[in-house]
């Protein structure tokens, strides 16, 4: 089967999905959500080889952005999402500029603090955020004078997005671009030798992941229609690198996959909700030590190797 | 005022214990191993359980002191060691995050989602040292031991590394790996020692911190941020940078909120320590190649 086949039978089923598992809508639409942060986050980190353990940051940004500019000044919904996003574009390319000469643990520990300082923030600025409760009444998305209520319009404009996202990556990944990220992430000295400006690349990859969860954010908070400090809290922050781990790198069905998984397997039960934290940090752990491209890594390998021995066959 | 800061300071003693055993395991392994926030938390509602079950609290801190040493020389065993052959360091730190989050989720299972407290290790009222002075401050009994336990820890390391034999063999490890293995040290020995102090670092913590506060499953993280954030301020993989940074982290959170309120004094300790780090980027006692890997 060649590409443009595959691509239409995976539309259509991508389509038809929220009508395929009635009941299930609710929990798509939170991983299209999520799968938008981590599409963005391998960017930087799949792609250009840094961690960043405060992506709430952006996405707060991005929740906090359009509950405030829609509840208390009364934009339209679409511009709420586009303002934010400039905003978080804006603040991660001077962080981007501060933070990404700070290597491995260092790196690691600022963009932790930005988490940090995200879910204090949230809680503590009660006159802007609302406090500890959140900011409720936020409006629903409306595009063209329709507004997305229902799980399933929310599913479409979130499948769209991530379609984007999806496409935006892997292009990127594949183009010039991308090639000259690899050699930043593989030896930024030679690549700087090559003309490749390490600092410009990084900063880059690190506005791309902003900008992807500042609307995901957004978009979460005209979902929920409110939004809260629990959203972007630290815990959030590491398990949206979690997901990314879990899954794999630098491919879409890694992060789909991991995200699945993390934000599905509470729903397995009442009982399994309760073990969820514990078997996903188990996992995450076994991942990372035995699949080194992640559970979609694994897999791919599993069914390359199992093709070859049918092949020879 | 004088109350503020001692109440900073007794927090940052608690902030130094945890550091100091993240701090000792990264000189040796250079991992930084968040899960120590975990065992921090999981060793204070251990210690808990037993004074519930009628152990006497000093018994029980003696009890999880020796338990946490060998816990975690187990966990290095059985899960750090063998990541640690297989991956490389950005992505152990990432299998740190998932033994946090496995230990938060043990705490769940096992605790649930109340928080608990514990009773302190020696009863005793309340005493008001220099009233004149400001109000004056007052202390309560197992802050002193706070204060003891860290003197204690810090001096015991002390000796250990730089008087004995088997600190200098540590210290060559911590410096030299590859060199230390050509001289005949056992590396994955020293690893495995590395591991049971922090282990004990972290039961004393935990079980020295629960009588004056709340703990319930989520507390983990905050400790494992707070231990991070000290070491990383003091200078990784320096002792005495760990308990400078940790103090130091305490009596400016502490500050802060007083005016603020306690989670805008996080937001101005994390804004303070990245402000230090892009000035100073070794930290306060730490040496500037750590920072280049």
């Amino acid at each position: 089967m060649n590409a443009s086949p595959r691509v239409l039978v995976l539309a259509v089923v991508l389509l038809a999905l929220p009508w395929l598992t009635p009941g299930w809508t609710e929990l798509l639409v939170i991983v299209e959500i999520f799968l938008l942060v981590v599409l963005g986050l391998d960017v930087l980190t799949g792609q250009a080889g840094q961690i960043s353990l405060g992506q709430t940051l952006f996405l707060a940004i991005g929740g906090y952005g359009a509950g405030l500019l829609t509840v208390r000044a009364g934009w339209p919904t679409w511009l709420a999402v586009v303002v934010p996003a400039l905003v978080a574009a804006a603040v991660a390319a001077v962080l981007g500029r501060a933070f990404l000469r700070l290597r491995g643990y260092y790196l690691a520990l600022a963009t932790l603090g930005l988490a940090v300082v995200t879910q204090a923030g949230a809680t503590g600025l009660t006159a802007v955020t609302g406090g500890p409760s959140g900011l409720v009444g936020v409006p629903s998305l409306s595009l063209f004078g329709l507004t997305v209520f229902s799980d399933r319009a929310n599913y479409y404009v979130l499948l769209v997005l991530c379609a984007l996202a999806a496409w935006f990556t892997a292009n990127l990944r594949r183009g010039q671009t991308g090639r000259a990220l690899a050699a930043v992430e593989h030896d930024p000295q030679a690549a700087a030798m090559l003309g490749i400006d390490p600092a410009r690349y990084r900063t880059g990859a690190f506005v791309v992941a902003a900008v992807a969860a500042s609307v995901a954010g957004s978009l979460y908070a005209y979902y929920l229609r409110f939004i809260s400090p629990d959203l972007v809290s630290v815990t959030v922050a590491l398990s949206i690198v979690i997901m990314l781990a879990l899954g794999g790198v630098r491919t879409v069905v890694g992060p789909l996959l991991g995200v699945a998984l993390l934000q599905g397997l509470p729903l397995v039960g009442q009982s399994f909700a309760l073990w969820q934290p514990l078997v996903a940090g188990l996992v995450l752990v076994l991942v990372l030590t035995y699949l080194p491209g992640g559970l979609w890594g694994g897999l791919r390998g599993l069914l390359g190797r199992a093709g070859e021995r049918a092949g020879v066959r | 005022m004088p109350q503020v800061v001692f109440g900073g300071l007794i927090d940052g003693c608690v902030y130094a214990l945890v550091a100091v055993g993240m701090s000792l395991v990264y000189s040796i392994t250079r991992v930084i191993n968040l899960a120590q926030g975990g065992f921090v938390v999981l060793a204070a509602l251990v210690t808990v359980a037993l004074q519930q079950a009628g152990v006497p609290p000093l018994l029980a801190l003696v009890v999880v002191l020796v338990g946490f040493a060998g816990l975690l020389a187990g966990v290095d065993r059985t899960v750090l060691r063998p990541a640690a052959r297989r991956i490389g360091n950005q992505r152990m730190l990432l299998v740190t995050v998932g033994l946090l989050q496995a230990i938060s989720g043990l705490l769940l299972v096992v605790w649930g989602n109340l928080p608990y407290t514990g009773r302190p290790f020696t009863a005793g009222p309340p005493w008001t040292v220099a009233p004149g002075f400001l109000g004056g401050v007052t202390v309560q009994p197992q802050q002193v031991w706070i204060v003891a336990l860290l003197l204690l820890a810090v001096l015991a390391l002390t000796v250990l590394l730089r008087h004995t034999d088997l600190g200098l063999t540590m210290r060559a490890t911590a410096s030299r790996p590859d060199a230390a293995r050509l001289v005949g040290v056992d590396t994955d020995r020293i690893r495995l020692i590395a591991f049971g102090l922090s282990g004990a670092m972290a039961a004393l913590a935990g079980a020295a911190v629960v009588p004056i506060t709340f703990l319930q499953f989520d507390t983990t993280t905050s400790y494992a941020v707070s231990g991070f954030v000290a070491a990383v301020l003091g200078g990784l993989g320096s002792i005495g940078g760990a308990v400078l940074g940790g103090l130091l982290l305490g009596v400016v959170e502490g500050v802060f909120s007083r005016y603020t309120g306690s989670s805008l004094a996080q937001v101005a300790a994390i804004v303070l320590l990245i402000g230090l780090l892009l000035v100073r980027p070794a930290g306060l006692l730490g040496r500037a190649e750590e920072v280049r890997r």
